[in-house]
């Protein structure tokens, strides 16, 4: 794997980086490019002491793009894996990213779920409107928020903890320098790299800070921003139109929206579980699995202690199943219909829990069928009720069509 | 899939061979000058191309709020009280 980082000035800022790097690298089968894009030749001299990465001297700054594209040119691995010089990985972050990127060949890029310095969530993949208008997911909510803890395809992700297979790369001939100096070249990577056939995937598990205030803005900034992103939908007018305009309020319920159409709008299945007995429950995951497996979206609540998600670098745990099948667990009924949304193509409502008793009404008026299970239900009776579940979908999903 | 770096161990490996890959990066052959030199020309232009376009924005800005500000006054000056006052002011310093 081949580690790009970019410093413009600051090169104390990437020391922090490189040590957490380090510790999160196999030894042997990485090799960091650190572009010194710019540089004064004082700065440069503290970079020149480590002997551990590879020194790339520009005399100018090359940009974002001009300067990534530098260091992919002379990077030798399989896997380019980009990160901010103000960023820091957690220590399995890097084999959370290989493991998703294996996982399909198609896969092109995979990018982390990155978290500020104040402890809040800064991104959790990205979403994208017609306009070009971008925002991330997650913005803002607690890191040990359990939203958004599930694998799935994304319009983009931040080039801050990006990961990009070879042949993707390659394919796409890395980042349009016309983004220069920064911003938007990101969302045009991942755009071009669905026009090349690959997907765009975003991995909770790999977990990166991000130093940097995300509140700073300033004139320039803006202009870039604005700038770029009328870049963005002068090239990709064609493909930004399917994701629809930006609503006027961009709330939790519209990007939910947004994510579940960067997932293919596959049919969506509420899952309640609460007070059935542990057996019942195995049964219930087993059910949840399957059903992910058929290409549902699946968003179970579950309050019970065992279904706690635990994750582990080897992915054994249920929680890693479950993340893997882009299930999304969650703890809480109203927080879920109030932040989701009630469009769902089905529900099933478990045991005790008092939602099982009231009827879920979609955005268009109509009712979501629900199928419900008692807590006298044996397995029999649990598996009848399921079975039912994918004729009540195909029947009453508005896309129409069947699971893929 | 293996994730190790295709043509030779790396650097973080091997502090030797990290030594000879930043000497043949930052040396480079002539055609390896000259693509950087192209890059960094390419960049330079950008940066100009950009600021340009900035130094526009700014001045569109800069006259559409003095525009605004034009206006305002106009209309301020064209409130009875503010006409008022700059009479009353104009009798008081004809007095003196």
């Amino acid at each position: 794997m081949s580690i790009c980082i970019l410093v413009l000035s600051d090169p104390t800022l990437v020391l922090g980086c490189l040590g957490s790097l380090a510790a999160a690298s196999r030894s042997g089968e990485t090799e960091t490019i650190v572009v010194a894009n710019g540089m004064s030749e004082s700065a440069r001299r503290v970079l020149e002491e480590h002997e551990d990465i590879v020194l790339v001297r520009s005399g100018t700054n090359l940009g974002f793009a001009g300067g990534n594209n530098l260091a992919g040119e002379i990077a030798r691995g399989r896997y380019l894996f980009f990160v901010n010089d103000d960023s820091t990985v957690t220590a399995d972050c890097m084999t959370q990213l290989l493991s998703t990127a294996d996982r399909d060949p198609a896969i092109g890029a995979v990018g982390c779920r990155i978290l500020s310095a104040d402890g809040s969530l800064q991104e959790a993949g990205s979403v994208l409107w017609s306009d070009g208008w971008a925002e991330h997911v997650g913005l803002g909510l607690p890191a040990d928020t359990r939203r958004y803890s599930y694998v799935r395809d994304v319009d983009y992700v931040s080039a801050n903890g990006l990961m990009v297979t070879r042949s993707a790369w390659n394919a796409v001939g890395g980042f349009d320098e016309r983004y220069f100096p920064a911003y938007y070249e990101d969302v045009d990577l991942c755009m071009a790299l669905r026009q090349h056939g690959f997907r765009v995937v975003y991995e909770p598990r790999a977990r990166l800070y991000h130093l940097e205030s995300q509140s700073t803005t300033s004139r320039y900034h803006n202009f870039l921003m604005t700038r770029n992103r009328q870049q963005l939908v002068d090239k990709w007018k064609g493909e930004l139109a399917p994701l629809g305009d930006r609503p006027e309020h961009i709330d939790a319920s519209a990007i939910e929206r947004s994510i579940h159409r960067a997932r293919g709008s596959p049919p969506r299945l509420l899952m309640v579980m609460q007070g059935e007995a542990r057996d019942t429950r195995v049964f219930l995951w087993g059910a949840v699995e399957t059903l992910a497996a058929l290409g549902w979206a699946v968003t179970v609540v579950s309050q019970a202690a065992d279904d706690e998600p635990e994750f582990r670098p080897d992915r054994s745990t249920r929680a890693d199943r479950m993340a893997d099948a882009g299930v999304d667990v969650r703890a809480d009924v109203d927080e879920v219909l109030a932040t989701t949304g009630t469009d769902w193509d089905a529900a099933v409502m478990a045991a005790t829990t008092r939602w099982r008793r009231l009827p879920i009404t979609r955005t268009d008026g109509t009712e979501v069928p629900i199928v419900r299970l008692s807590p006298e239900e044996g397995d029999a009776g649990i598996r009848s009720a399921l079975s039912t579940i994918a004729v009540v979908v195909n029947d009453a999903s508005p896309s129409g069509r069947p699971p893929q | 899939m293996n994730d190790a770096v295709q043509r030779e161990p790396a650097a973080g490996g091997s502090e030797a061979l990290s030594r000879i890959r930043r000497l043949e990066v930052e040396q480079g052959t002539p055609s390896a000058r000259a693509a950087q030199t192209e890059r960094e020309l390419r960049s330079a232009k950008a940066e100009i191309e950009v600021k340009d376009e900035y130094v526009t924005s700014l001045e569109a800005e800069l006259e559409e709020t003095l525009a605004f500000l034009r206006d305002k006054t106009a209309y301020i000056e064209s409130l009875p009280s503010v006409r008022l006052k700059v009479w009353m002011k104009s009798l008081v310093h004809r007095s003196k």
